[in-house]
């Protein structure tokens, strides 16, 4: 492989391949190869493929990147301020399980978790069954990278039948690091039939440098299984974050998803949630709050390829400045798929005069009984709102703010579990003190 | 506590306040009636401090602290604050903003404003409750957005509520009779009466005379073409009922 057809410019790259090699079983070591083999034969998409019109990538190939190579957590004070210590904290930093900031002892029953690049050395035939059986989506060359270049990830496994009471924290935490680094967390988790569970996976990190985060997400979510997965991306201002998160669901499983996006000065998050058996209940909802040059591209793929199926998708995003965001919500209804119920919105409100949106639904429907409906809005703030406030001494500053938090409120409650909430909306708070009370 | 003096506004360039004079002592009521489309609710609005309308010539002299301040060229929250009080004859929805906390907001505004302790959470609830019984308003009302999924009635009584809250010094309240059945038009009178002090001034903007049964004014102006054509006594109201606007503008 010369570097003409390297489709990113990445230093270092023999030797950090050969060093994983000797770190791998046969079956990660070919399954590393191989994605490097697909990951080589294919370019960088650009703002021509239709899946990436709004979204350029033309200033990463002018980059030369490094990869990680120090895994060592610095900003240890602003790291505990993020986590809970009620939660069953799980950190990785650039992309290593890092066992001591880790809640790995005394873990409730039902609940493991483990190293993915120890797991998958050895032969855990689940989780490599799982993984082959997900089909690459539309960042399929940011998906190959990973697979290719991951050093490690968290493995969490939730037995059959267990009821995880606290929530399951997964931290990517990017530290010490120079300036145009490449990372690749990743994540497995195994939900068995009709366990009960709630993870938060945040990618956070508390130094102003810029660096591309490939993270990708994998779950298999077995039936009558509930559970209560959010994405939190509050990486840092000149990060660069591509997320896919491939959801498998089986019958009779209720997902209940949250897209929160913080940081990051690119986002792209591909989620795709495939429907693997009847009577499932599936909620993805989402919400942006961006400034300055901030862009954030969401596509959603749900694709159902069983009857009887529900799902509900909200997705929010408050603009200010310059920001900009994209909305691609696909919902594919196979012919199988009766008495599907699908309901899609997205609603923005822009408060800065030169933020921007395109948002587009996508249904393609091949059942004839089925109930989908789709909406997008996007607005301002109105002037008679404004008014109306301010004639009840409530300042115009103020009355944005309400204004604001009255607009994210909703989708913010949506989040059923407290300790998810609580972090978002400190996030946010931080953020839009505009939302402040 | 207020002198309009030769006040001319309008919206878009177009002139509709064409020289108002009308001045209003505390504890007066004054109803302001007139057809439609005589500049009631511009001059409502002109007082508040709307954006949108622009004032062309005259002043609006109002007291604060025994000075005479010109609220032209105020922010209207200002305005809110040194106690002048518009009830919107179209009430604006606020979504996801629960009453009590749009009201509390309010009050502690003014509570800043004039240098008192702000109302923490329990108290005002206490507060904005003791309130609402005032206008026989539903408990559930509190945790409700302001003005959303309301009737048209609920919302007329809503801004009766925050009048009754705010305590302002001048309360301009316009069309608030407008779409309230009859009881619900008693519940608001009564408010409205139990809110007259001699400390305060109310001018109300009403179409008909119907409200004017309930909520006895000092003086009634009729408002025409920008102008203030005639001004009495609230007998003047029952003459309007009676004959119409036609013999007062021809």
């Amino acid at each position: 492989m010369t570097e003409e057809q390297m489709p990113l410019n990445i230093e270092g790259l023999e030797q950090y391949q050969s060093k994983l090699a000797n770190n791998s079983g046969a079956w990660l070591k070919a399954f590393r190869q191989k994605s490097f083999d697909q990951w080589s034969q294919i370019d960088l998409p650009t703002v021509k493929d239709e899946e990436w019109k709004y979204s350029s990538l033309a200033d990463v190939v002018n980059r030369r990147f490094q990869l990680a190579s120090r895994h060592q957590l610095i900003e240890t004070k602003q790291f505990e301020n993020y986590r809970d210590k009620k939660d069953i904290n799980i950190v990785l930093v650039n992309g290593v399980l890092w066992g001591e900031l880790s809640d790995l002892k005394h873990l409730p029953q039902g609940l493991t978790v483990s190293s993915l690049n120890e797991k998958l050395a050895h032969h855990e035939a689940d989780i490599q069954d799982t993984i082959s059986k997900l089909t690459p989506n539309d960042t399929k060359s940011f998906l190959w990278m990973n697979q290719a270049l991951f050093l490690d990830g968290a493995n969490i496994q939730v037995a059959k039948n267990a009821i995880i009471e606290p929530l399951v924290h997964i931290i990517h935490v990017t530290s010490g690091i120079a300036n145009d680094t490449l990372l690749f967390p990743r994540s497995f988790i195994s939900v068995g039939e009709a366990a009960q569970v709630n993870i938060l996976e945040s990618h956070i990190c508390f130094e102003p440098v810029s660096y591309l985060s490939n993270a990708v997400t994998d779950m298999r979510i077995g039936s009558n299984a509930i559970v209560g997965y959010c994405k939190a991306q509050a990486e840092a201002h000149q990060a660069i974050h591509i997320g896919t998160t491939r959801i498998w669901q089986e019958a009779g499983s209720t997902l209940d998803s949250f897209s929160f996006n913080h940081g990051g000065l690119i986002t792209r998050n591909n989620l795709s949630i495939l429907i693997k058996g009847e009577g499932t209940n599936t909620i993805m909802n989402g919400l942006y709050g961006l400034d300055g040059n901030q862009h954030v591209d969401n596509h959603t793929l749900l694709d159902i390829q069983h009857p009887n199926c529900t799902s509900y998708q909200l997705y929010k995003g408050l603009l200010n400045g310059k920001s900009r965001a994209i909305f691609n919500g696909k919902i594919y209804v196979h012919a199988i798929a009766q008495k599907t119920n699908a309901y899609q919105l997205n609603k923005h409100l822009l408060l800065g005069k030169e933020a921007r949106v395109d948002t587009k639904p996508q249904l393609e429907i091949f059942a004839d009984d089925v109930k989908c409906t789709h909406g997008a809005t996007i607005g301002q703030l109105s002037q008679e709102e404004i008014f109306y406030l301010q004639s009840r001494c409530i300042t115009q500053q103020m009355a944005i703010q309400l204004l604001s938090k009255g607009f994210i409120d909703d989708i913010i409650n949506t989040i059923k579990n407290d300790s998810i909430r609580g972090k978002l909306s400190r996030l946010l708070l931080k953020k839009f003190p505009e939302v402040k009370l | 506590m207020l002198e309009i003096k030769d006040l001319h506004a309008g919206i878009e360039g177009k002139e509709i306040l064409k020289g108002i004079n009308l001045s209003v002592n505390a504890g007066e009521v004054h109803a302001i009636m007139g057809p439609n489309g005589s500049g009631k609710s511009t001059l409502s609005k002109v007082i508040a401090g709307h954006p949108q309308y622009e004032v062309i010539g005259g002043s609006i002299e109002y007291d604060v602290n025994f000075k005479k301040i010109n609220l032209v060229g105020m922010e209207p929250d200002l305005r809110a604050r040194e106690g002048v009080f518009l009830a919107f004859q179209y009430p604006v929805e606020i979504p996801g903003v629960p009453s009590s906390v749009f009201l509390r907001a309010a009050f502690n505004a003014i509570c800043r404003h004039q240098g008192a302790e702000e109302m923490d959470p329990i108290d005002f609830d206490k507060y904005l409750r003791t309130k609402m019984k005032i206008l026989e308003m539903d408990d559930k009302f509190i945790d409700r957005p302001v003005n959303v999924d309301f009737s048209g009635g609920e919302k007329k009584r809503n801004e009766i509520l925050q009048m009754a809250v705010l305590n302002p010094r001048l309360a301009v309240l316009d069309e608030t009779d407008s779409g309230l059945d009859i009881d619900s038009m008693k519940i608001v009178a009564e408010g409205v009466n139990k809110l007259r002090s001699k400390n305060n001034a109310i001018i109300l903007i009403t179409h008909y005379q119907r409200l004017l049964n309930y909520i006895q004014p000092d003086f009634v102006h009729i408002l025409h073409n920008g102008k203030i054509v005639k001004s009495e006594g609230k007998e003047l109201a029952l003459e309007v009922e009676s004959r119409g606007y036609d013999w007062l503008i021809k």
